[in-house]
């Protein structure tokens, strides 16, 4: 297969098939609503948890025939994709990036909000645009290290070898990834299925899946990344003026991107993991999942302010519970408990129970994560905790 | 208490970027009016931080897993978000050397990630030492492309299986974490010994049925190997390859 070809499918199954995705879950909202990046990150969040949805039960009930998850996952995925297209049409389609509708309105004479403000202020506008140019400035030195430096971790021993092993055997975790030697199933830390969707790409793109995880992921996981932190910093703007909103977001990003360059301080930062094991799903949970948990909350209160909450914040919060079973085995309890005690803090601040409801609702994929979690950790938990025999007996 | 903080101080390293968060939360309980943003990025982290300093939740948490990974509760706290927030804020007014500023403290307070001692320039697209790909290449042409035994040594294990999986080792990445420090594998103790010996080497290679005995050439003498009944195929960057014609054949194996 042709490397051009080939780069084509990793951007259809890893990228496209994605963001159509995406369209399901963003129909709830109103047609304004329909932005591009919640479209995009709403997709990953299918994709994530279909995945999931998928491979547990096949990893625990079907002997882990990776082969039939690949299968089954490369026919439901553009299947969603299809619906999502076909379901936003019907609700009046989606809006196009910001910039686009600016050119677009602009090639047609025609006019935009977005148009409007920047005749309006001109100096915002002037502003605005110097810091967009410096964010994509910081953000394409990120993709670039990216590409041409390599991040030597140890735990890419476990993770990178184990997407290659079912990339190569068709079989998920019944071989020791250190060794090569067979060995009974680790559940616990095979429920996080991030190295076999990477591998399922890989094998849907015909590439080899250490190549696919080192050079070519980080271009679709720090974009992502970026995008939920202009969720979170466009929600977080949400009470400035049109005019102050539009040259403080894109300061927000590059503060941002400063802090990803610059947050190496320890081994164990959010930034070190999103720019040295940007593949790993911890990773994912702590530059993702966490920031999108702290943006479903902040839509609650704005809409809450507004009157009516809708289902939107309550979707992404299911995608994201159920998305995070993906990432490590603990982050469906972290994000759960997050949510729920963000859920309580609007329920004191606004005086409006019933938020906690829906709350708890909504986390049902990670408290049904956690019995499965708790049932496999049950023997350790009564044993005292951890000790090295354990892990022994995780690692082989 | 002082597992505790000696998380937090682990997690703050050798930075001030915890620092620049706190100062971050105090202009936000002083000058937030949002009530929504005030709840979300300031009561709410200060419940999960009352959480995380408080004991019983550590060891509660430690009974579900390692206590090494309780860092990870400092990620609910959204640090990076809260400090570019309070910055635009705070230069709400006058962005253009606010921005700068906040850019020059986080500079100041943090530590450039690409000057890791982990992060080099890559030297394939795979993102693995190229030695760790010529060496398996050579022994996966030797093997006809079959299952293989190879004995490789510590520098070598961490990347030769993220290349090849029908590659397997006598032992792997897991001999060189803390928490086996105390286990006891003849191959792994014979390469790490100061002056190598090759009789224990080879003697414990063979008892794990070893095809391939990888070397740095430069530690072996090539007519202990010789004696020893090992067969040299090649120097590959600065490898010695040995065949052990003793070794049973793994081709039939699958994994």
């Amino acid at each position: 297969m042709g490397a051009i070809l080939k780069l084509l499918l990793f951007f259809i199954w890893a990228g496209l098939i994605p963001v159509l995705m995406g369209l399901l879950p963003t129909s709830y909202l109103a047609k304004h609503r329909r932005r591009s990046h919640i479209i995009i990150i709403s997709g990953y969040l299918c994709a994530f948890s279909l995945f999931e949805i998928l491979g547990v039960p096949i990893l625990f009930f079907l002997k882990g025939d990776f082969d039939l998850l690949v299968r089954l996952y490369s026919i439901i995925s553009p299947l969603m994709a299809a619906a999502g297209v076909i379901r936003c049409i019907r609700m009046g389609g989606a809006r196009l990036p910001a910039i686009v509708e600016v050119l677009a309105a602009r090639r047609m004479n025609a006019e935009n909000e977005t148009m409007q403000l920047i005749r309006q202020k001109r100096s915002s506008a002037g502003q605005a645009i110097l810091f967009w140019a410096v964010f994509l400035a910081l953000f394409a030195f990120q993709i670039y290290m990216a590409y041409t430096r390599a991040s030597y971790d140890g735990d890419d021993a476990y993770y990178v070898a184990q997407s290659l092993i079912s990339w190569q055997t068709g079989t998920m975790y019944r071989w020791d990834p250190y060794t090569g030697v067979s060995t009974s199933l680790d559940g616990r830390h095979a429920m996080a299925m991030l190295p076999m969707w990477i591998a399922a790409i890989s094998r849907l793109c015909g590439t080899h899946s250490t190549i696919v995880t080192h050079s070519m992921i980080p271009m679709i996981f720090l974009p992502l990344s970026d995008l939920c932190y202009y969720a979170v910093g466009k929600a977080l703007l949400y009470k400035e003026s049109p005019a102050r909103r539009l040259r403080m977001l894109p300061a927000f990003m590059i503060v941002i991107a400063l802090i990803q360059i610059y947050g190496n301080v320890s081994i164990y930062t959010p930034e070190t993991f999103l720019l040295m094991r940007t593949w790993q799903g911890k990773t994912v949970f702590a530059n993702v999942l966490i920031p999108m948990t702290f943006y479903s909350l902040l839509l609650i209160t704005h809409r809450l302010e507004e009157g009516r909450i809708g289902k939107f914040p309550w979707i992404v919060m299911v995608l994201v519970n159920t998305a995070a079973g993906l990432c490590t085995s603990l982050a469906p309890v972290m994000t759960s408990m997050l949510f729920i005690a963000g859920c309580l803090c609007i329920a004191l601040s606004y005086r409006y129970k019933k938020v906690m409801f829906f709350g708890l609702l909504s986390c049902i994929p990670g408290f049904v994560y956690a019995v499965i979690i708790f049932a496999l950790l049950l023997p350790n938990f009564l044993a005292g905790g951890l000790n090295i025999e354990f892990l022994h007996s995780i690692f082989g | 208490m002082t597992e505790i903080w000696i998380t937090i101080l682990q997690y703050a390293g050798t930075g001030f970027l915890l620092i620049l968060y706190f100062v971050s939360l105090v202009l936000m309980f002083l000058r937030e009016d949002d009530r929504g943003n005030r709840a979300i990025f300031l009561y709410l982290p200060l419940i999960f931080l009352a959480l995380f300093i408080f004991p019983p939740f550590r060891s509660l948490y430690g009974r579900f897993d390692s206590t090494a990974t309780y860092y990870r509760f400092l990620w609910l706290l959204p640090m990076s978000a809260t400090i570019a927030y309070t910055a635009v804020k705070q230069f709400s007014t006058w962005l253009k050397p606010g921005i700068l500023i906040a850019g020059l403290l986080v500079v100041m307070c943090g530590k450039y990630t690409y000057e890791n001692e982990n992060i080099l320039p890559a030297e394939n697209r795979l993102h693995l030492p190229q030695m760790a790909i010529d060496v398996t290449d050579f022994i996966m042409n030797e093997s006809g492309g079959d299952y293989t035994i190879v004995s490789m040594p510590p520098g070598l294990v961490q990347f030769v299986r993220q290349y090849e999986s029908k590659l397997w080792l006598p032992y792997g990445r897991e001999m060189l974490l803390p928490d086996f420090r105390n286990y006891h594998h003849a191959v792994y103790e014979a390469y790490i010994e100061e002056e190598l010996d090759p009789d224990a080497l080879i003697g414990a290679t063979r008892q794990y049925n070893c095809n391939y005995v990888v070397v740095e050439a430069v530690r072996v003498e090539e007519e202990d190997m010789e004696r020893l009944g090992m067969e040299l195929l090649a120097n590959v960057d600065g490898y010695n390859i040995y065949y052990d014609p003793q070794s049973p054949d793994w081709s039939s194996m699958g994994g």
